[in-house]
């Protein structure tokens, strides 16, 4: 068992949406950013993965296992955070926490959840219903990484929280994933603090993946350049990516091997790459 | 199961408190109207409120999306709710077979207790049997309307019973003629059958749905 | 050992790693067959990726700096004859800038200098 994740010609429609053929693969042991637009298809794909949808074509397999066949106990290993707690907010957390004991039986780790818990400081008799957003999350995340699970998915989870609990958050996945066993795949369209510890990013728009790389190699591929009208006809078609025309002059996205050497080039930013790929892709 | 029926327990702990004293109030009324008959057949009810507060608690918080992802069946998910009916049902029975033994009432004392038992698990059950399907099939928005023509059709159902207890009481005269105890089994097996066919139906209704 | 990592240098991040260890090693900091921290230990507490780390070391594994063993970790190698050279011109560079400063201050010329050098040679090898 290698993969974690294995997507094999994965299709889905969804009324005018279409999903796919993705074809995807995530090795155990790192950090994927699945990022794109919202609409997409970030929240279709992880639904497929979660069996929560059902592909009209192609194969998912997760920890080398097709997820038809995932069985109660197999599913044990697979944990998720959405981008709110679905439980009935009528419960408190010594309810919720009661509730998982009881659905993941042996599985669960009371110490490590219990842990988490007073890491993030979460209240024992609140209902839930009175969390913050960040609380709800932590709690998910908590609730996540208490049974064992080699798979963690986030579907944009961190979205609007505070920076100060996105911190926490990255050091909480950071701390997972340093068993090598153990692999994180996030999904989200605001990426600058998870960029920094992600392994792999895969980029989806419009229900199409447009890549999936390491982050470090996407980085270098690409700088961005502010030039003159006259600097920019010189330039090769292909190495713009994208471009940002403005009364004095225009930002470019370019692909570094198809420009001069000696030309001179900024770093790019994840976000700036989807930017800019988007904007390209409008014109 | 156990912790999909804690959860429930949770959610719907403080309805199920009033459900408790208001039954309570209900029966103190009619045994003193001396209509004790009428408490069991409230009974009818429990379930349909219970359901759809159920309904709407999940459909509020969404639990299913994060449910079926869990170490837990689909079907197993279904049959919690189920499960739930039948409870009550069978305290249902239990309580109105405990009140024929304990009150006395005209109507009651003439029908053996097993009778009681078998209509009570199937009065309680039919209205869950038939709404449950329906509400996996057509959702949230289109089950309310639903619930609204079930709560009709048990209140018709509730007022003829009020006003025609000759027609009942003629209805028992003719079946006493055959033998009570295959009428009874006869409801049972009806009863059963229909819950069976009803949750097949549920299952594989929420075993293709997409969340 | 410190490790920097500077987000406006032009090197990628691997580069600045690779680096900052290979020094650490060079000036003796990291001794010979020192554990080094696992990649996923230094990818978590420098916030950056596996990948990134895992590229640092095998670049330093490549050129003979560390060398790694299955499910233990990655040590600090025996230094070669190549590398203990790099070392000992890094330190000798330093002393005869600081020779030459002191020759400066002295009014010392080169000759001098060089006749020094010589003169404490020949005592060095008579000792041996």
């Amino acid at each position: 068992m290698l993969n974690a994740i294995e997507l094999r010609g994965l299709k889905k429609r969804l009324g005018n949406f279409v999903l796919g053929p993705i074809d995807l693969t995530v090795p155990r042991g790192c950090i994927v950013g699945y990022i794109g637009e919202n609409g997409a298809g970030k929240s279709t794909t992880i639904k497929l993965l979660l069996h929560l949808m059902f592909p009209d074509e192609g194969e998912i397999r997760l920890l080398g296992k097709d997820v038809q066949e995932f069985t109660p106990q197999m599913k044990k290993d697979i944990a998720y955070v959405f981008d709110d707690l679905y439980l009935p907010e009528d419960m408190t957390l010594k309810n919720v926490h009661n509730f998982h004991q009881k659905l993941y039986g042996q599985a669960w780790q009371d110490k490590t959840f219990s842990d988490l818990v007073a890491r993030f400081n979460l209240p024992d008799s609140k209902s839930i219903k009175h969390f913050s957003r960040g609380m709800k999350m932590q709690l998910g995340l908590a609730l996540a990484l208490s049974h064992g699970a080699r798979l963690l998915l986030l579907d944009e989870a961190t979205s609007g929280l505070d920076p100060v609990i996105r911190d926490d958050v990255l050091d909480i996945l950071l701390d997972y994933i340093q068993n090598e066993n153990h692999t994180v795949f996030v999904s989200s369209h605001i990426l600058s603090d998870l960029e920094k510890v992600a392994d792999y990013i895969a980029f989806i728009h419009k229900g199409q993946l447009l890549f999936m790389e390491t982050k470090d190699d996407l980085m270098n591929q690409y700088g961005i350049a502010s030039l003159s009208e006259k600097q920019l006809e010189e330039l090769d078609d292909k190495a713009i990516v994208g471009k940002r025309p403005h009364k004095f002059g225009v930002e470019v996205m370019l692909k570094r091997e198809l420009v001069p050497s000696d030309f001179e080039l900024e770093k790019v930013s994840i976000e700036e790459i989807m930017v800019y790929m988007i904007k390209g892709k409008r014109k | 199961m156990i912790a999909l029926m804690y959860k429930d327990l949770v959610a719907l702990k403080k309805a199920l408190f009033l459900l408790v004293i208001i039954l309570f109030l209900v029966g103190f009324y009619t045994m003193q109207q001396g209509k004790v008959m009428a408490l069991p057949l409230m009974f009818m009810l429990v379930p349909l409120i219970l359901i759809g507060m159920l309904w709407g608690s999940d459909t509020k918080s969404n639990v299913d999306q994060y449910i079926i992802p869990g170490p837990i069946k689909r079907r197993t998910i279904v049959l919690s709710r189920y499960a739930f009916v039948w409870i009550v049902a069978v305290i249902g029975a239990v309580f109105a077979v405990l009140l024929k033994l304990f009150a006395k009432d005209s109507v009651l004392s003439e029908i053996p207790w097993y009778l009681i038992a078998v209509a009570l698990l199937f009065l309680t059950t039919v209205v869950s049997v038939i709404q449950l399907p329906l509400m996996y099939k057509f959702g949230a928005e289109k089950a309310r309307l639903i619930f609204v023509a079930l709560y009709f059709i048990v209140f018709a159902f509730f007022s003829y019973v009020g006003g025609n207890k000759d027609l009942i009481i003629k209805l028992f005269d003719r079946l006493i003629l055959f033998d009570l105890r295959i009428i009874g089994l006869a409801i049972l097996g009806v009863t059963f059958l229909l819950n069976a066919v009803s949750f097949t139906l549920s299952a594989a209704i929420y075993a293709k749905k997409e969340f | 050992m410190n490790i920097k990592i500077k987000n406006s240098s032009n090197d990628p991040i691997y580069l600045q790693i690779k680096n900052q260890i290979r020094d650490a090693i060079l000036n003796g900091e990291l001794e010979v067959g020192e554990l080094l921290p696992s990649i996923r230990l230094l990818a978590k507490e420098l916030r950056v990726s596996v990948i990134t780390t895992k590229r640092a070391y095998d670049e330093l594994e490549n050129d003979g700096f560390i060398h790694s063993v299955q499910g233990k970790g990655s040590f600090v190698a025996p230094q070669n004859t190549e590398l203990m050279k790099e070392r000992f011109l890094k330190k000798i560079e330093a002393s005869i800038a600081e020779i030459l400063r002191y020759a400066k201050l002295a009014g010392m010329s080169h000759d001098e200098l060089i006749e020094m050098i010589r003169t404490l040679e020949s005592e060095h090898a008579e000792c041996d």
